[in-house]
């Protein structure tokens, strides 16, 4: 089942393009590492997607609602963790989690707690967000995209600045949620994260998609040993000296 | 070399870009705020029918008290408590420079000041040059206070505070039950700011005739201590302030990130259940976060009620006059109240575009906490102070005007 479906979406400032003309199907399930070099139009597009830029073109569909159309229900079916992550700094962790629940009509407060001890949040709950750490703060805004689960997911480079133990809580609970049937679309410059994570790898460059690779072209590819992903990103992106 | 000059040159580049091209209204309401004054003492003096009163020395104490004590107030925020502070302590910038950049800030700052008084200045002289000059002493005064006495307090708070000398005096006096010494970088200032307040009321005697000895020797003397304070911090702020940007930028992140966890009150729920369309939601998250973020918002709408029923039924003399003043600074606030409702830590537009919150919830829950702040704060004292006049129609006339004109005066000040 098709849970986002993104056609000819094009993202202007001012003169410059942004977004050139990005289509993108993602169904249930799926797991997809969007790359590509700084400045490639990554967060420009998940930032569209989940209707915080307006688009110059396309249309944006979640769950098969036109987010153009219904904002409001496109919006309950989608979780964003944004970079930095926009935290409301004197919440504490539970109360900002509870309140972005809350927003997506969601009322079970166990399941919140359950979210937090998943990603090894509980015993920074009751603390204020503006005294969290880089990588805590990460992780709230994991939390924030995963509450209520909505059924698409999209996570700008939320995986960085993570200690091994909460990127592999991380993982789980990405793992978790896709077993769920959330569509899960997450930038990252982690290559590694995309190998083990990503059941689809789509590559960005001066706003437009390069590559994609799903089933067995990415099996194969991520098969051919450690850094198979890497050569490929390098082979296929030009070094625009902007990185 | 990094000068002060660079240092404001870098500050002001910023701002310019971050008004994306829109003039500076500080100046324009400043100078707004100085005509009104004026209006109020030509109306009040019968002006317009062809008398020439001198303004009272009331009068003049309290304009020149309202131009000059946000100013000063403001001065630990120019130096310390600024967006900029923790990068700048960070660099490797020379103490002259910080001090000379923060003498410039401390400078416009009291320029403005005397803009907000110098139209009333202009009057008073008109009507007698005598006073008129005698008020731009006291005003003069003030504004070196502003410009350099205020500056070097600073200094001397941030290196009691840096050196550790505040804490182990603190120590010293109340043994565990110690303050945040870094209360001391607002205390110092204010308690500075309230002994140029207490000396400048008492110049009325002065004001009126000019007999009063007291008036020229406090003028004189808020003057030279400005001057010698400001000498005193010059030599030791270039080996001071480097240190105290650096202390009272980490301290600051240390200890205010403790934070009172204010849950919404029972009001404050019962509000958020009657708004409908998904602005119930957001009008308690507003809620919460208001009283956490600016608790002073709340204490002002305490003093600004208090104060209307203590007139309102004390009656003195120009009661609606002083009804008008204090609520035009009350409705000063409500107008800060709602432009805080619309910016960080209370709204976060990307978040916002990106939930599922229609922007008309969002403008329904703004109005709910503006309301709400009014209703609980002003609404009854306000009826009071009209109930309670022998002119009821006339002092709510009077209270319609200075709601406006306090409404208009913040709304015209850049964000």
């Amino acid at each position: 089942m098709q849970r986002l479906s993104v056609r000819g979406l094009t993202v202007q400032y001012g003169r410059r393009v942004a977004v050139d003309d990005l289509s993108l199907e993602v169904e249930a399930g799926a797991i997809v590492a969007l790359l590509g070099p700084n400045g490639a139009g990554k967060s420009t597009a998940l930032l569209a997607i989940a209707g915080g830029l307006r688009p110059s073109k396309g249309t944006i569909a979640i769950a098969g609602v036109d987010l153009a159309a219904d904002p409001l229900a496109a919006k309950r079916q989608l979780g964003l963790a944004d970079q930095p992550p926009s935290l409301y700094e004197y919440f504490t962790v539970a109360e900002h989690v509870e309140m972005i629940a809350t927003v997506r009509g969601a009322n079970d407060r166990a399941a919140e707690r359950a979210l937090l001890d998943e990603l090894g949040l509980a015993a920074v709950a009751d603390r204020p967000c503006r005294e969290l750490s880089f990588g805590m703060r990460q992780r709230v805004g994991l939390a924030a995209a995963l509450v209520a689960a909505p059924a698409v997911i999209l996570l700008d480079e939320t995986l960085n600045g993570l200690d091994p133990h909460a990127a592999r809580r991380a993982r789980a609970a990405l793992t978790a949620a896709a077993a769920r049937g959330a569509a899960i679309v997450m930038s990252t410059h982690l290559l590694d994260v995309a190998e083990r994570l990503a059941t689809r790898v789509v590559i960005m460059d001066q706003g437009r998609i390069v590559t994609d690779l799903a089933g067995d072209a990415l099996a194969a590819q991520v098969a051919a040993g450690a850094g198979a992903l890497e050569a490929l990103y390098v082979g296929v992106v030009a070094d625009r000296g902007v990185a | 070399m990094i000068t002060g000059r660079t240092l404001i040159a870098w500050a002001d580049s910023d701002e310019q870009r971050r008004r994306g091209g829109r003039p500076a209204t500080t100046l324009i309401a400043a100078g707004v705020a100085g005509v009104a004054l004026a209006a109020v003492a030509v109306a009040q003096g019968g002006w317009l029918d062809g008398a020439r009163p001198t303004p009272s020395p009331a009068f003049l104490i309290a304009v020149a008290l309202a131009a000059m004590v946000p100013t000063m107030m403001m001065a630990p925020h120019r130096m310390f408590w600024r967006a900029d502070a923790a990068m700048v302590a960070r660099l490797p910038i020379p103490g002259a420079a910080l001090w000379q950049a923060a003498l410039v800030r401390a400078r416009r700052g009291a320029l403005l000041g005397v803009v907000i008084a110098a139209p009333v200045a202009a009057l008073t002289t008109v009507a007698d040059p005598g006073t008129g000059a005698r008020f731009a002493a006291i005003v003069g005064a003030l504004a070196l206070c502003a410009a350099a006495l205020l500056p070097a307090v600073c200094v001397g708070a941030a290196h009691a505070v840096a050196s550790g000398q505040a804490d182990a005096a603190s120590r010293a006096l109340a043994g565990d039950y110690t303050v945040a010494t870094t209360t001391l970088l607002g205390a110092l200032p204010g308690a500075t700011v309230a002994g140029a307040v207490l000396a400048t009321a008492m110049t009325g005697g002065w004001l009126r005739d000019g007999a009063d000895p007291r008036g020229p020797a406090i003028a004189l003397g808020l003057g030279i201590i400005a001057v010698i304070a400001a000498a005193l911090a010059s030599r030791a702020a270039p080996r001071v302030m480097p240190r105290a940007m650096r202390e009272v930028a980490a301290l600051d992140r240390q200890i205010l990130a403790h934070l009172e966890i204010h849950r919404a009150t029972g009001l404050e729920r019962a509000v958020a259940a009657r708004l409908r369309d998904g602005a119930g939601p957001v009008f308690d998250r507003m809620a919460r976060l208001l009283r956490r973020r600016y608790p002073l918002f709340a204490l002002a709408g305490a003093l600004a009620g208090i104060a209307l029923v203590a007139i309102g039924l004390g009656r003195p003399t120009d009661a609606d006059r002083w009804l008008a003043i204090t609520l035009a600074g009350a409705a000063a606030v409500a107008v800060l109240l709602a432009r805080a409702t619309t910016q960080p830590a209370i709204e976060l537009p990307r978040a916002t575009a990106t939930l599922p919150i229609a922007p008309a919830a969002v403008a329904t829950a703004r109005r709910a906490a503006v309301a709400l702040w009014l209703g609980w704060w002003l609404t009854a004292p306000v009826a009071i102070a009209i109930a309670a006049s022998p002119s009821p129609a006339r002092t709510a006339l009077w209270l319609a005007a200075g709601a406006a004109a306090g409404a208009t005066i913040v709304a015209l000040r850049r964000r």
